[in-house]
């Protein structure tokens, strides 16, 4: 990557992370997601990552979230069944 | 030879510095997700701040590697405390957006920048995997910051911001670019140092200049935030 493409990795990548992929309404006010659901909302902190049903990917956060995993040579590799959201990468 | 001698050791000084500058930063990244939370941001956003100050707190841990590869012994420095960025009188809304701006838009986005740099150039094996590593957080760091504002200017506006940004570009010139490179400005131009990490004053200044122009004013002018003169 060069310094010509910072722009649109960083600030354009960037507002993908307001628009992007997941649910917008998980605010961290204390009352959980808005959903009403009793697990956390797809996504977020507290979610414990799972394949989405009828061939719907998952998101997840995979710079956070359990749903990469490591090769022999340590790099991180997206689980089946899951999408990376906001931009978020394997580590 | 008493250059050659000193060279490890000046060039060890500038990342025990950096060591110093990434504690500092995972606490301040640690203090903008409690501010997030206060905020009531969306989850995603803060999750990306406190995975930031994991980074953050890691990447102490890689520059001091390479300290002890270039001069081994020399002891840490003491991080600075770290307090709440920005004027006094902000919303717990406006406090949290200004630290991101702060330290994700301009500071993690001019530390990308010049990572990229520094990868480019790195000869050391040890420096060239730890400027790797530690680039592909930052990129992430950035983000967050340019996310934060995108979330926020579906709000309110936000151009408050612009009173500001000169403040915020000189506070990361007096603080962090300077450990970016050797402390000596009078060190002659070809001294080996960019193989190891350490860039130049000239080159330090001509990315810096480049990633505001590029990319920072026009990324913050995008959302209405232009600096103003005298600001």
């Amino acid at each position: 990557m060069s310094l010509d493409k910072l722009f649109g990795v960083l600030v354009m990548g960037g507002a993908l992370l307001a628009v992007g992929g997941c649910s917008d309404e998980d605010r961290d006010d204390g009352q959980g997601p808005l959903t009403g659901a009793p697990d956390a909302a797809p996504g977020s902190a507290d979610a414990t990552p799972s394949p989405g049903d009828g061939g719907e990917l998952a998101p997840c956060f995979c710079n956070v979230d359990a749903c990469c995993e490591r090769d022999e040579s340590g790099a991180g590799t997206l689980q089946p069944g899951f999408e990376c959201c906001w931009s978020t990468t394997c580590p | 030879m008493l250059l050659v001698d000193h060279v490890p050791l000046r060039l060890a000084r500038v990342w025990l510095h950096r060591e110093k500058v990434e504690h500092e930063a995972a606490a301040q990244f640690h203090r903008l997700g409690g501010e997030m939370r206060a905020a009531g941001l969306p989850r995603r956003i803060i999750d990306l701040a406190d995975a930031a100050a994991a980074d953050e707190a890691e990447h102490a841990i890689l520059c001091r590697r390479v300290v002890d590869h270039l001069a081994p012994g020399l002891a840490p420095l003491v991080p600075d405390p770290v307090g709440p960025l920005g004027p006094v009188g902000l919303s717990a809304g406006r406090r949290a957006l200004y630290a991101s701006v702060a330290l994700a838009c301009v500071t993690e986005t001019f530390s990308t920048a010049l990572l990229l740099e520094m990868q480019r150039l790195a000869t050391d094996p040890l420096v060239g995997a730890t400027v790797h590593r530690i680039l592909r957080d930052e990129i992430n760091h950035s983000r967050l910051g340019w996310g934060h504002l995108a979330w926020a200017v579906e709000r309110e506006d936000v151009s408050w911001l612009a009173l500001f940004l000169v403040g915020m570009v000189h506070a990361l010139i007096r603080s962090d670019l300077p450990p970016a490179s050797y402390d000596d400005e009078t060190a002659p131009a070809d001294q080996p140092g960019e193989g190891q990490g350490v860039l130049s004053a000239a080159r330090i200044r001509d990315v810096a200049t480049r990633a505001f122009e590029d990319v920072i004013a026009p990324g913050l002018a995008r959302y209405g935030i232009v600096a103003r003169s005298g600001a």
